[in-house]
């Protein structure tokens, strides 16, 4: 109800009070039958974990960006960056890795960042069970290890980064399994299936009193960024940037709608630029190889079909 | 209506609260189990939604995404819940947010759209449930979920659930109780027949008793050592009865007391006749002896006057005789008695005060004969009483005429006179003891009070007609007699 009444508004006042008009025209409108936009978000949990935690996010925005917005779940990693940079995503909220790549396919930019209970970094955790007699990332030689998406920061990059200090690479010092979604790593270390799993802190936090213990931290990767289409209207940036900046969080109502958004969206959002994300795009490099940036993304694992 | 007995209205009493108190209990059974079979369906029903939208939802939203190409999963989910609840989902709908069905338990529906479809924006909320009266001829519970994330919804789901189990099983609980009722009015009917004869028979015996003691049987008693409170009423009732038999044989003694004094007094206004009754003849059987005495020789004279005093003595002998009758103390006796006789008694008794008073006597006697039950003595006392007082109204003289009728059944003797009258404020009073006009040493106060108790002693009635300063008519009422005695008739 609010957007349309909020359009009829603006609508209203544009038209007998012109002087007044100092919105920009809206960006996407469902009163003259315009689509919503698409705002891309990769699938770090399950699909309807995904809705749960951020189409409250979408209603926000379309509440408050000036433009309809509507969630669209990407399957993969390198979906996100294909229809981010084909034109079919007006933004796209994605992992730092899969920012690197999209900013080589199509010069896309970091607009905001998030911002993590009050930092905006945040950690890659390798876990084992509390059971295990793994102690120590050494431990870890020949052992059977649980990545999620080969595309992910925190859950394939920074992991591998952290084995490939303690002199253990991939594949032939360990056995590689790519699980897609980082609980469902988490699962299979629970379950047996691998005796290790690198996952992103806050997930990995939640299994800390569920039978998972930390073996080792990564280093503070810079977090996640908010790209919009570097063709995207002005109006559709500064109106994103006005609803997810100037986030009043201290409005109850606000702050009530906030409270459904995924946890790591709760702190809100800060600018960014691109060269905050040289350290990934070089790490990925050096531990994924060349071609990290540009390769279709089966040919950057470190063995066959995912289990 | 006709009064209907205690163990009619015993048995309808006890028979009308059961039926009333069932009737209440079965109502409130069958809303409670109502409500809560409703209740019971409402819950599962939307547990059932819940659980279905779950992966109806993921179906949807997986073929959405691109992952999966949906083949039959949401089919297989809606006939899964549909066998496994048989008894209870009558349909399963789903729809699009446009309200196309796009999945069905009835294939038909494929493609048309289904107007109780939840809109496109009805996300997130607890299924809608809602009674429709009749889908199909059935009363239908229909839950509807919306198929949503958040708030993005798919779509929405309609299940509709058959409420006719709760119909039959509420039936079945009011037809249930129904038998019970009847068995416990069965069950109550022949209780109610065997405490009635236990509890209500004293009852009845005592009820018995009372109507015999109504009738006047003051002899019979009720039976105690029944059940305790019956027994203290018989109890009380024999105690009530003594002291009634006790008083009434005071009250007959008193009455006897009273009437006597009455008599007495009577006899003492007689007295003056009698004297003059018997002072004729002496004077005759005076006048005879001195006569004699002058002709001792006159032996046919002397004859003459022997028969003369004879016939003086004889009537002397008849007027004392009579007034002995009178006065005497006797024992009631009732025979048939003609009212007849007694008035003409009484006038004959009373002749000398009536010649003396100037009144004019009248008999106006019914030629039948009526008899009555009665004491003949006491007949004659109750119109003495009359015609004495009478009298009495009469002190200039006037005229009495003493009357006998018979009407419905019953002889009316009327004393009429015409005298002074009896003003309206004194006529309630003229029947109580002691009450009287007269001077003092004049009267008893007791005569109408005596009239009238031996009337009422003898079933009859005592009533007063009077016009002050015309006169009085006391008339009373006897039930008659059927006694015919051939060739008696009045002249």
């Amino acid at each position: 109800m609010r957007p349309r009444i909020s359009a009829v508004v603006v609508l209203v006042v544009g038209l007998f009070c012109p002087g007044l008009t100092a919105q920009p025209p809206l960006a996407s409108n469902p009163e003259r039958g315009e689509p919503p936009r698409l705002l891309g978000v990769a699938s770090f949990y399950s699909p309807r974990m995904m809705y749960l935690k951020y189409q409250p996010l979408v209603d926000y925005l379309s509440d408050h960006s000036g433009s309809q917005w509507e969630l669209r779940i990407n399957t993969t990693y390198q979906q996100t960056v294909d229809e981010l940079c084909s034109g079919r995503l007006t933004a796209a909220y994605m992992g730092p890795l899969t920012y690197v790549r999209a900013h080589a396919a199509c010069g896309a930019e970091p607009d905001l960042r998030l911002r993590t209970a009050g930092r905006d970094t945040y950690q890659s955790y390798i876990l084992v069970r509390e059971d295990s007699s793994i102690r120590e990332l050494a431990d870890l030689e020949g052992k059977r290890f649980g990545f999620g998406s080969v595309l992910s920061t925190s859950s394939h990059l920074m992991p591998r980064a952290m084995l490939a200090e303690v002199g253990i690479h991939v594949p032939d010092e360990i056995e590689c399994f790519y699980l897609e979604h980082h609980e469902r790593a988490a699962r299979a270390v629970l379950l047996g299936e691998v005796d290790a799993c690198g996952i992103r802190d806050i997930v990995g936090r939640k299994f800390l009193d569920r039978g998972l213990r930390i073996v080792a931290r990564s280093r503070p990767i810079p977090n996640f960024p908010f790209v919009i289409a570097p063709d995207a209207p002005s109006e559709v940036r500064d109106g994103i940037v006005r609803a997810l900046v100037e986030l009043p969080a201290e409005d109850p109502e606000i702050a009530r709608r906030m409270a459904e958004w995924d946890e790591e969206l709760a702190q809100g959002f800060v600018f960014s630029q691109d060269a905050e994300y040289d350290g990934i795009r070089a790490l990925a490099e050096e531990i994924i190889g060349p071609g990290a940036l540009e390769l279709p993304e089966a040919d950057l694992r470190c063995v066959g079909p995912v289990r | 209506m006709p009064r209907l007995g205690l163990r009619v209205k015993f048995f309808l009493y006890s028979n009308t609260l059961i039926m009333v108190t069932m009737t209440l209990v079965t109502i409130l059974l069958v809303v409670h189990e109502q409500n809560s079979r409703y209740e019971a369906i409402e819950r599962r029903g939307r547990s059932i939604c819940e659980v279905m939208a779950i992966p109806i939802t993921d179906a949807l939203m997986y073929e959405d995404l691109g992952l999966i190409l949906e083949t039959g999963m949401i089919e297989n989910t809606i006939m899964e819940i549909q066998a496994r609840n048989q008894d209870l989902v009558r349909y399963v709908v789903v729809t699009d947010t446009r309200g196309k069905v796009i999945h069905s338990s009835d294939w038909n529906l494929l493609g048309q759209p289904f107007e109780r479809a939840l809109g496109e924006f009805t996300t997130g909320v607890d299924p809608v449930m809602e009674i429709l009266e009749d889908v199909e001829g059935e009363r239908i519970l229909e839950g509807r979920t919306p198929l949503s994330i958040s708030t993005k919804s798919w779509g929405s789901l309609t299940v509709g659930f058959s409420l006719e189990p709760i119909r039959k099983q509420v039936r079945a609980i009011a037809e249930q109780a129904g038998w019970v009722a009847l068995l416990l009015m069965i069950g109550n009917s022949a209780l109610t027949a065997i405490y009635v004869e236990t509890l209500i028979r004293p009852i009845l015996g005592l009820n018995r008793t009372i109507k015999r003691a109504t009738a006047g049987d003051l002899s019979v008693r009720a039976r105690s050592g029944t059940a305790a409170e019956v027994g203290e009423l018989a109890n009380a009732f024999n105690r009530m009865m003594d002291e009634i038999e006790e008083s009434r044989d005071r009250e007959k003694v008193q009455r006897a007391q009273l009437a006597h004094t009455e008599k007495m007094a009577a006899v003492g206004t007689l007295a003056a006749g009698v004297a003059h009754e018997v002072n004729n003849p002496l004077n005759g059987i005076m006048t005879c002896i001195e006569n004699m005495r002058a002709n001792l020789d006159d032996r046919e004279m002397l004859e003459r006057y022997f028969d003369l005093i004879h016939d003086g003595l004889q009537r002397i002998e008849h007027t004392v005789v009579n007034l002995l009758d009178f006065s005497r103390e006797r024992r009631m006796e009732l025979m048939p008695t003609s009212i007849n006789h007694s008035l003409r008694h009484v006038a004959e008794l009373t002749k000398y005060q009536l010649r003396e008073g100037r009144v004019d006597v009248k008999l106006d006697l019914d030629p039948k004969q009526p008899y009555v039950t009665a004491d003949q003595f006491q007949m004659d006392q109750l119109f003495l009483n009359l015609v004495l007082n009478a009298l009495q109204a009469m002190p200039g003289g006037g005229r009495l005429i003493l009357r006998t009728i018979q009407k419905d059944g019953r002889v009316l003797a009327e004393v009429h006179d015409t005298g002074v009258g009896i003003p309206q404020e004194r006529r309630e009073r003229i029947f109580d003891p002691f009450f009287t006009t007269r001077e003092v040493g004049e009267g008893t106060g007791l005569g109408l009070t005596v009239s009238d108790s031996i009337a009422t002693a003898h079933g009859g009635t005592l009533e007063v007609e009077s016009t002050p300063g015309h006169g009085s008519v006391f008339r009373v009422s006897f039930p008659i007699l059927n006694l015919r005695t051939p060739g008696e008739q009045d002249s």
